[in-house]
């Protein structure tokens, strides 16, 4: 771990333990992007089908398509290793995700927003976009169905009791 | 149907599915021109928070759709009008012999048909969840293209008739006189609501009946 990393650690730590959340999103996620590429291949645990490089590449997508924020993003969600799981259990998954993976290697991360926003636009045609449209949809499903994505980031706590019932006034 | 309300987005998150699972609209068309038989009530607001299925579909990605599916979070609304399906011949329950079951047996196989009738109880359900979650101000983002069954009725109806029924009303078969029928299978409907108070109620009819009939000597 390097020292800027136990650093922004540190300083993350005393947020939680002293005080109510005295930054901006947006100065926590300067800190925590400091150590974004550490973080893929620090966290990854060992994949199941893709090969290691494969695997941190698909991590890397992942995280970017759900980055850390104010809470945390798909890597420490453990997306990475559900489309591992889901992909080793479907073949139709892995011709998918074989041609997104030789997209990716002949193309820079930036060319995904440009992708994302054709497949938004319901372009399904290239091979590479069948596999963004899969790849999204396994990160949002691994991600929101996570821990980290339903208490941490969208605040679910369960179904709880209401003390009160107040009436609705406007009608 | 599926819908963001505009009123909720971005508002603090409540948690409240515990005390009350959904809504209940009761049936409205009943006591208004309509072109089809029965009628049909809706539920909704129930397991809002529970699946984020639809995040899938919120476009963009990076830290402004991570904020983009917060802030739909709390407005996600599931709206379902149920409807009553009334009889219909063409449907009915066999034997498939070509499947068995661990024990060999052959398996029951449902043989479920839509009528006219319920097919234009689905249209009108359309039409009023549109104008409904319009009238409350959301996004709509799923109208269901087809009815979807829920409750399992019917199979072994009541009637007088034993040409056009199985059981007669106290739930016994009309071919075999010992044989007693206690369960949702006897409707001749499935109906708009949750049918198991109904079911109770008809097993504590039966089981009055069936004392009745036995101290009698008649079983």
């Amino acid at each position: 771990m390097s020292s800027e990393r136990r650093t922004s650690l540190k300083i993350i730590g005393t947020i939680g333990a002293t005080c109510a959340f005295p930054f901006a999103a947006d100065e926590l996620y300067a800190q925590q992007e400091h150590t974004h590429t550490e973080g893929v291949t620090a966290q990854l645990p060992e994949p199941k089908y893709f090969s290691k490089e494969d695997f941190a590449l698909i991590a890397k997508v992942a995280e970017l398509i759900i980055p850390a924020t104010d809470t945390p993003g798909a890597i420490t969600a453990g997306v990475p290793a559900y489309i591992d799981f889901v992909v080793s259990r479907s073949e139709p998954q892995k011709k998918l995700f074989t041609a997104g993976l030789a997209w990716l290697k002949r193309h820079d991360l930036k060319a995904l927003e440009p992708l994302c926003a054709a497949v938004d636009k319901g372009q399904l045609k290239t091979p590479e976009q069948r596999w963004f449209k899969a790849m999204k949809s396994l990160t949002a499903d691994g991600y929101w169905t996570s821990k980290v994505g339903m208490a941490q980031t969208l605040g679910y706590r369960g179904a709880s009791m209401l003390a009160e019932y107040p009436e609705c006034r406007e009608h | 149907m599926e819908a963001f309300l505009h009123g909720l987005k971005g508002t603090p998150l409540k948690d409240d599915e515990g005390f009350l699972d959904h809504a209940y609209l009761p049936s409205f068309m009943h006591e208004r021109k309509r072109d089809y038989a029965r009628s049909f009530g809706a539920q909704f607001g129930y397991q809002n928070r529970r699946g984020v299925g639809w995040a899938r579909e919120i476009p963009g990605m990076g830290a402004g759709y991570k904020q983009a599916v917060k802030a739909n979070y709390p407005s996600f609304v599931v709206f379902s009008p149920y409807g009553e399906m009334i009889p219909n011949p063409k449907s009915f329950l066999d034997l498939d012999y070509d499947k068995k079951d661990e024990f060999g047996l052959p398996s029951a196989r449902r043989n479920q048909f839509w009528g006219p009738n319920d097919l234009k109880i689905f249209a009108d359900m359309q039409r009023w969840a549109t104008e409904i979650l319009t009238a409350a101000g959301a996004d709509i983002l799923q109208v269901y293209k087809e009815p979807r069954p829920n409750h399992e009725l019917g199979g072994a109806r009541m009637g007088s008739d034993p040409k056009t029924s199985v059981v007669n009303a106290n739930c016994q078969t009309h071919d075999i006189k010992n044989l007693f029928v206690v369960d949702g299978s006897v409707f001749p409907s499935a109906s708009e609501k949750n049918p198991t108070h109904t079911i109770m109620a008809l097993a504590a009819r039966l089981a009055d009946h069936l004392a009745d009939r036995g101290k009698k000597g008649e079983l």
